[in-house]
């Protein structure tokens, strides 16, 4: 049994990891201690967090429901908020019994909500966005991507997968013994199930997790991805923090970000240039960051990686079928001016410029002398022996 | 898998650590395999978590898992004499009971220790488990055999 228990002062919050399954109350002990010592000193709402608690036996919930219905009874006008995971599917279910203890104690699922900008872009169709951005990328990263490390026979954690194409390629060419595809949205995971049995892939694990708050083990993968989703979280420092956790020492991180403003095109530059400066800001009003991709290096090396290998490439409308590129850009105007920019209340004048700078990318992208580019940002880190 | 049951008496990690050995064996290709590991670890970590208390100083303890479309078979043969049987039988009956739900609360939140068998009316009343028990031709055992449905089990919204 290996468990942790940790006040957040900041939060008011307790925060339980691990696998609490003690055979007596007194092995978690240190449980009821700091409970106690927190709730003499606190007003208004105590916050329990459980969402990296991995699993718990009766006899260390049984000792936790006496805990709480003592602090009911001493501090009758505590407000008690318990905070549950949905990827653990034991969890809503057992905390409910506790519900029943006060109604002062509330039980809520944690979900998308600790993201404030995803549930908009997963909302807005970006499935179709994505199929074709990995295929174009493809072309690129499956060269890039042995320069960072990754060989043949690595165990592999794709983390936030999306709708899990990338997971397909890379085991149809790097072949890991074991890899492992996990993301937070349930409708992306489905279909990257789907994906996978059509091409009748059955070595990877699909998993439903919160990039945030892994349930994996320490230790454990050689090569663990992240491909555009540092850019999507409002604090992508608490996702590195896990990709280095999960990461056995000497195995490598690899992320990919974009750094939007830096899309261009001829002709019409100026025109396309404005709209991505645009993008850029239109991103950081829903807490997320698509300038994020040079500052990789920066992150990589406060999480405490070392060995930061970086680089770039540019995904143009040369990369086979132009109209691939088309349709990308259509997809990210089909978004960001419409569903996004209507949501921050952008009005019909801004809307029609913003709108125009994606029409002229493409027809940069479509112009027979024309030329039209994506940048996307590589950085790779070691996680020290 | 199969046990003395003496060895796995000795030590009370045991439970936990059979419970995630044999969740993780068979939960590879599931359709979420974490998810499905972590529900199954929990159910047997509970069934193992009784048999530490209940059962005879000899013989073997075997544990077989069984698939059938959404359902998980689980059966385990433990060494028992009439204490034991008795506890078995009478625990399965409260489980099986209209009234298991209010036992598992009342379990939980009593302030005696939870009962003995409360792992039993844990899965009876949260996950809809069958649960019964089966005399065998083998002298001093019992099979305390567990149906569930855990991909069906998703976690409820509140």
């Amino acid at each position: 049994m290996s468990f942790s228990v940790r006040f957040d002062d900041n939060n008011q919050e307790i925060v339980f990891a691990g696998v609490m399954r003690p055979k007596g109350a007194r092995e978690i002990a240190p449980v009821r201690e700091l409970v106690e010592q927190v709730v003499v000193r606190i007003s208004g709402t105590l916050f329990l967090n459980f969402k990296k608690l991995n699993k718990i036996n009766n006899v260390a919930f049984h000792e936790l429901a006496a805990i709480l219905t003592l602090v009911c009874k001493q501090q009758p006008d505590l407000k008690i908020r318990i905070i549950v995971s949905s990827v653990v599917g034991w969890a809503m279910r057992k905390f409910k019994v506790i519900g029943s203890i006060s109604p002062n104690i509330h039980i809520e699922q944690y979900d998308n909500d600790f993201y404030p900008g995803q549930g908009v872009l997963e909302d807005g169709g970006f499935v179709p966005i994505l199929r074709t951005q990995t295929k174009m990328t493809w072309r690129h990263e499956r060269r890039i991507l042995p320069r960072h490390g990754l060989k043949p026979g690595m165990h592999v954690a794709d983390i936030c997968c999306g709708i899990g194409d990338f997971a397909v390629l890379l085991q149809k060419e790097f072949k890991p013994d074991r890899l492992v595809a996990l993301d937070h949205a349930k409708a992306s995971l489905n279909y990257a199930r789907k994906v996978a049995e059509d091409f009748g892939i059955t070595d990877i694990e699909y998993i439903y997790g919160d990039a945030s708050a892994l349930l994996l083990d320490d230790n454990q993968f050689d090569f663990v991805t992240c491909r555009h989703a540092l850019q999507v979280f409002n604090k992508p420092e608490l996702i590195l923090k896990e990709l280095f956790r999960i990461c056995r020492p000497g195995g490598r991180v690899y992320v990919t970000n974009e750094k939007n403003s830096h899309c261009l095109g001829e002709p019409r530059a100026d025109s396309i240039a404005w709209t991505y400066n645009e993008v850029a800001r239109l991103w950081g009003d829903f807490e997320m960051d698509i300038e994020l991709g040079p500052k990789s290096r920066r992150l990589l090396d406060e999480a405490g990686f070392d060995d930061v290998r970086m680089e770039s490439f540019m995904v143009t409308n040369l990369d086979g079928d132009p109209q691939d590129f088309a349709d990308i850009i259509q997809a990210w105007e089909d978004v960001y001016a419409g569903k996004m920019s209507a949501e921050r209340g952008d009005d019909q004048e801004f809307v029609t410029r913003f709108r125009q700078g994606f029409q002229d990318h493409i027809y940069a992208a479509l112009h027979p002398k024309g030329y039209a580019g994506w940048p996307i940002w590589i950085a790779s880190a070691r996680k020290p022996l | 898998m199969n046990v003395e049951i003496g060895g796995f008496a000795a030590h009370w990690r045991h439970c936990d650590q059979m419970a995630n050995y044999l969740s993780r064996a068979v939960s590879l290709e599931r359709t979420d395999s974490f998810f499905y590991s972590n529900l199954l670890s929990t159910v047997l970590n509970e069934l193992f978590e009784i048999v530490f208390y209940q059962h005879q100083s000899a013989g073997q303890l075997l544990c077989s898992i069984l698939r059938d479309g959404p359902v998980d078979r689980i059966e385990l043969n433990i060494p028992v004499g009439k204490t034991q049987t008795e506890f078995y039988q009478s625990s399965v009956a409260d489980a099986q009971s209209l009234r298991a739900g209010e036992l598992y609360t009342r379990s939980l939140l009593g302030e005696a220790g939870a009962s003995g068998a409360v792992g039993l009316l844990e899965l009876a009343s949260d996950y809809g488990a069958k649960i019964w028990v089966d005399s065998l031709d083998t002298p001093n055992q019992l099979r305390l055999t567990v149906d569930i449905s855990l991909e069906e089990n998703r976690s409820p919204s509140v």
